[in-house]
């Protein structure tokens, strides 16, 4: 049996226990050693996957690394290096030690586990592989209150949802009478899908991926999770924990659409016709998901709780490309994960050195930005209008395709209902570039200052400059998605 | 079958609880842990009602495991789901603790310092 397709996990893995014991070895001294093993091992990772050979067979009948698995297993190690170098740089701990970095490495290898599993044990271990260390990195700075509630709030809403999670498994395992996602498909073919039961466990497994992804009605937690957590945590938890959920959740939709979702017959008719429950749970919930969370960041003051609002949005938009369930849509998912990683990782840091410099996270307190620091205040501008999706940027042509998708199966209602969504989240974007460029300060207010090191610099760089061109020549990474997309589907 | 027929063969009546039995407790179960969870607002007692429902899943795949073609996977899949409740709860505790060290209860409606 081939264990070759295993190598990234594996190289992550020893990663993790060189962490481990490169901690006990130099304690007492700043962990650079710990550091630099884990981003290494992150990055040794990341390219392993790279140069993959992807097959379509599995290894022990559990794991799947097709090209779909190759192109998140990059990604959450991407993520990962990131969300290290970002901590050093931010607001909370300046020198996460071995604890921190432990917890970031087993939360990666649980994702990239979770993007390859094609049985719902494995899917159930990965689950909370990545679960379970991020309650610990949100906990981890333990004197602090605000960050003591925050990890209280997600460890009892994740447990609560991964309990529904597992008893919807259970009745689709029983009426699957096997646990891989062959058999669930096998099921459905059979007609399980139509059995009152299996909509039931439908209704519950998707409580588990709403909450990873911060869909409503389990998005409680996000606001005050990533107000409590470090902004690089908050950084992590809204683009690797929300990509891996997505991931799955598309294994889990694949297994249980064997046939394919049909095309809006009377685009002004019926909503959603020939769908089956799980596609008409997501739909739903991706309406409400979008407009409860662009609509609650109107209100919001702080900028770690609006980019926590303005993510559950874009939980919305992406659930919009599930719901359609076409090659395109699948190919526009991967593509809006991977423009929303830039421009949120961006967004979280610039949110941790401005909370670091500054002593708070308030909007206003941005004001003038532009003046006393008017590179990070373009930067800023640039990202902001990125999530808003206005072209050139990238976030245009990531929307731009999901869009499409919806609008290409017919699905014209939920094509509008997202485009005013756009327009709404235009306002709360722009409200922060407007504090920034075109606020007056009041007479003897002083601009905010905010000094970066040449690391930060380099980090903003090379985060926020790819949203530009990218927004322009995206043709690679849109083929690069595409290659993935067969596997998925089984075509 | 007379009792002196069980006496003689040492076994006790045919099991007649069948699939459905089994099923039923496993959903008593998980109620009553949804209800601890919704209804109680002390954190150990919702912790309590969390591995209420997840025993209800362990009873289900059990059950199904035994009057199903799942053959040895829903065993399996228990005996996993013991394993990573036993860890989910040894975090979740943790981080209760260090909240009880911090402010001296546990109550979550009490815990609001951060407004959804």
């Amino acid at each position: 049996m081939d264990f070759s397709s295993i190598i990234p996990v594996a190289l992550v893995t020893l990663g993790l226990l060189g962490v481990i014991i490169a901690d006990l070895l130099g304690k007492g001294q700043k962990p650079i050693v710990p550091q630099a093993i884990a981003v290494l091992a992150l990055l040794a990772g990341a390219l392993s996957a790279l140069g993959l050979e992807q097959s379509n067979d599995t290894v022990l009948g559990v794991l799947r690394p097709d090209a779909f698995t190759v192109i998140f297993t990059v990604f959450f190690c991407v993520v990962g290096a990131m969300t290290i170098i970002a901590t050093t740089r931010g607001e909370a701990f300046r020198s996460p030690g071995g604890e921190f970095l432990s917890m970031i490495l087993a939360s990666v290898i649980g994702m990239a586990v979770l993007t390859m599993s094609v049985d719902l044990i494995c899917l159930y271990l990965a689950f909370e592989t990545v679960s379970i260390p991020s309650y610990v990195l949100v906990g981890m700075r333990r004197a602090d209150p605000k960050a003591n509630e925050s990890s209280l709030k997600y460890v009892l809403f994740g447990a609560v949802s991964s309990a529904l999670m597992l008893y919807g498994l259970s009745f689709i395992v029983g009426l699957s009478g096997g646990t891989s996602l062959d058999a669930v498909a096998a099921a459905v073919q059979n007609g399980a899908g139509s059995q009152p039961i299996f909509v039931v466990a439908c209704l519950l497994v998707f409580a588990g991926f709403a909450y990873k992804i911060s869909a409503v009605p389990f998005h409680f937690w996000a606001p005050d999770v990533y107000a409590g957590a470090p902004a690089s945590v908050g950084g992590f938890l809204a683009v690797a924990s929300k990509a891996a959920g997505f991931a799955a959740l598309v294994r889990v939709v694949a297994a249980m659409t064997p046939e394919g979702v049909g095309d809006a017959a009377d685009p002004m008719g019926q909503l959603l016709p020939e769908a089956n429950a799980l596609i008409v749970i997501i739909a739903v919930s991706a309406i409400i998901t979008m407009t409860f969370g662009n609509l609650a960041a109107l209100k919001q003051r702080e900028i770690k709780r609006l980019l926590a609002w303005s993510s559950i949005a874009h939980a919305g938009y992406i659930m919009l490309a599930v719901t359609v369930w076409s090659p395109y849509a699948l190919q526009a998912l991967i593509f809006y994960l991977i423009a929303y990683l830039f421009m949120n990782i961006a967004a979280f840091f610039i949110a941790g050195i401005a909370i670091r410099e500054m002593g708070t996270g308030e909007l206003r307190s941005f004001r003038g930005l532009m003046t006393s620091n008017p590179g990070l205040a373009v930067f800023m501008a640039i990202i902001l209008f990125s999530l808003t999706g206005l072209p050139p940027f990238f976030g245009f042509i990531a929307k731009y395709h999901v869009f499409y998708a919806v609008f290409e199966k017919g699905y014209i209602w939920l094509g509008v209902i997202g485009l005013v969504n756009g327009v709404i989240s235009l306002y709360y974007y722009a409200r922060v570039v407007a504090y920034m460029f075109l606020d007056e300060l009041e007479e003897g207010e002083a601009p905010p200052s905010i000094r970066m090191s040449l690391v930060d610099k380099v980090f903003c760089a090379v985060t926020v400059i790819p949203l530009v061109p990218l927004g322009l020549f995206w043709a690679p990474i849109w083929e690069w998605a595409q290659a993935s997309i067969p596997a998925v589907l089984g075509l | 079958m007379t009792f002196a027929d069980i006496h003689l063969t040492g076994l006790l009546p045919t099991a007649t609880v069948g699939l459905t039995g089994y099923l039923v407790v496993a959903a008593a179960v998980f109620s009553a842990g949804l209800v601890t969870v919704m209804a109680r607002r002390n954190a150990v007692a919702i912790l309590i009602g969390i591995e209420l429902m997840l025993n209800a899943a362990n009873l289900n795949l059990v059950a199904f495991d035994r009057f199903g073609p799942l053959e040895v996977n829903g065993q399996l899949f228990a005996l996993f789901i013991l394993a990573i409740a036993a860890a989910e709860a040894a975090v979740a505790l943790a981080i209760v603790l260090n909240v009880f060290d911090a402010r001296d209860r546990i109550d979550v409606d009490q815990i609001d310092a951060l407004k959804g």
